[in-house]
């Protein structure tokens, strides 16, 4: 009996080493994106996070021009950060995860880096980055009106962390079967650049859609992610045919295949890329 | 009976050449490294050793054949690796730390790369690329110096002696000796003084195969025998390529005098 708790504690420590290493390595790679990405960019570190809020600003800007009205229940600012955020962040992390075997090759010298290792530390920054963006804008906001409103901060964390997994589950998926099968790549680029734009509720909210029409729209799992994090923001935002459900089952199984797909395949994408 | 830690099953590798030429550097290798062992590795053609290091720490990928490693395997040491020059000494010796070193003893081992590189006052925290080659080369053997492995890999770059500056060489030859103390080894090496020193074991590669295994003296002294005359005309056959390559220059410094 002794001994087979010895064992057994052996390999739970075996396990949360493993882990714990595991996470150092990929906060490293975090780190070390970081730094390269503030030494390339124009300006340094600051530049890392103002790029892309820049360009999501110039996005919000123009939408706002256009009409500057969108929805009564929210400020149409906060309403197309939430959209813009959230598929700026899935677009990211999911095409980087096509292309991140490739461009993180060189860190493969080092034997204790895995292909996963790169896909989640550049998951992991840019989930900081939009998320940085997100709460900035946020707070920004909060002061220009001095009033902060934000009914269920959980919903909103469960809601942005779950939109991170189903990216790099989608991008797994897809990094693993194009390489299989090179034209999946394309399409899913092509799809996560083009028909998630149209279908992600960024620029409609999916109350104002007539009832028969909202089945066009969502199957799309990016959709459900944005109105939930709309409606933490103002929980008088109403999501019909919307589920935090359906985001954490299309989350889960494509994490879920992703990492099988992953795993019986990582030699294949260490040797090809 | 000791575990294996590494092994090579009918390993093949082969390295592509201008003009969509190849040529083999391993054929059909089966190897195995186990716990405690200390081999060299003589070789009749350098770049065959060398594959040879790179598919046992599995940096190069094999063309057929296996490799299995069961063990914290080092890179062929001291080699590049993926460091960044547009980073700082400090921040890629803070990385590798992350990957390879010991939790919690974050700031000794940047500071043990530091004084074992002996850069300039400030370089360390310069961006790399801004440093001299030499400067580099020796931030290299530091960074090799200071984590733990269960398996090192020394390849002929290895600056075992540095006979201008004795105090940085006695240096360098005692943190080698507390790292590799009662580790395994797989070590290849011109200086075979160097080799004998720290192996019992020896392997002797002719023609992409293994063609001798055995103790080290009974290898060393079949080496000479049989080998020796032919590596002499593949090695200027393997300098013409080199020649040819100004990179190769670069990533040999093996000849240079480091500090």
């Amino acid at each position: 009996m002794v001994n087979l708790l010895t064992a057994f504690g052996r390999r739970v420590a075996r396990i949360v080493n493993g882990l714990a290493l595991q996470v150092r390595i990929v906060l490293a790679l975090a780190d070390r994106d970081f730094f390269m990405r503030a030494e390339k960019g124009s300006f340094g570190v600051w530049g890392v996070l103002f790029e892309p809020l820049a360009l999501m600003l110039t996005l919000l800007a123009l939408r706002i021009l256009v009409r500057m009205k969108t929805v009564d229940l929210m400020n149409p600012l906060i309403w197309l950060a939430c959209g813009v955020t959230m598929l700026f962040l899935f677009k990211k992390i999911a095409i980087k995860a096509l292309t991140g075997v490739a461009r993180g090759q060189k860190m493969f010298f080092y034997r204790r880096i895995r292909p996963l290792d790169t896909l989640l530390a550049s998951a992991l920054i840019e989930a900081r980055l939009h998320a940085s963006i997100l709460v900035l804008i946020f707070i920004s906001e909060s002061f220009w009106f001095w009033r902060i409103q934000l009914d269920d901060p959980g919903l909103a964390l469960i809601d942005f962390i779950v939109t991170v997994m189903l990216a790099i589950g989608i991008g797994v998926s897809a990094l693993v079967i194009g390489h299989r099968i090179p034209i999946v790549k394309t399409l899913t680029k092509f799809g996560l650049n083009r028909i998630l734009l149209w279908t992600s509720g960024i620029f409609f909210a999916t109350y104002t859609l007539p009832g028969p029409t909202r089945p066009l729209v969502t199957w799309n799992p990016l959709l459900h992610s944005v109105e939930i994090l709309r409606h933490s923001i103002n929980n008088a935002y109403p999501i019909p045919d919307i589920s935090l459900d359906y985001l954490l089952t299309c989350a889960f199984l494509s994490c879920g295949f992703g990492l099988i797909f992953y795993f019986s395949n990582e030699a294949l994408l260490l040797s090809d890329d | 009976m000791s575990r294996t830690l590494i092994e090579l099953t009918r390993a093949c590798r082969e390295e592509s050449l201008p003009r969509g030429r190849s040529r083999c550097l391993l054929k059909d290798v089966s190897f195995a490294l186990r716990e405690g062992q200390k081999v060299a590795v003589f070789s009749d053609f350098n770049k065959s050793a060398n594959a040879l290091l790179e598919c046992a720490s599995e940096v190069a990928p094999l063309q057929s054949g296996k490799v299995e490693i069961r063990a914290n395997v080092s890179w062929p040491l001291p080699s590049r690796g993926a460091l960044e020059g547009v980073m700082t000494g400090r921040q890629n010796a803070k990385f590798l730390q992350a990957v390879y070193g010991t939790p919690g003893e974050e700031y000794e081992q940047i500071a043990r790369i530091e004084e074992l590189a002996a850069l300039e006052p400030g370089c360390f925290d310069q961006r790399m690329k801004s440093w001299g080659p030499l400067m580099r080369a020796r931030f290299d053997v530091a960074v090799s110096l200071v984590f733990d492995f269960d398996v090192y890999i020394i390849s002929k770059r290895f600056p075992w002696s540095q006979p201008t500056r004795p105090q940085l060489e006695t240096l360098v030859r005692e943190a080698f000796e507390r790292r590799v103390s009662g580790k395994t080894l797989l070590l290849f090496h011109q200086d075979e003084e160097f080799l004998g020193r720290y192996c019992d074991e020896a392997i002797v590669i002719s023609d992409c195969q293994i063609a001798y295994k055995g103790s080290f003296p009974d290898a060393q002294k079949w080496f000479h025998l049989n080998i020796t005359k032919s590596r002499i005309e593949d090695d200027s056959q393997d300098q013409e390529i080199e020649d040819s390559s100004p990179e190769l220059i670069e990533e040999s410094p093996d000849e240079v005098q480091l500090w």
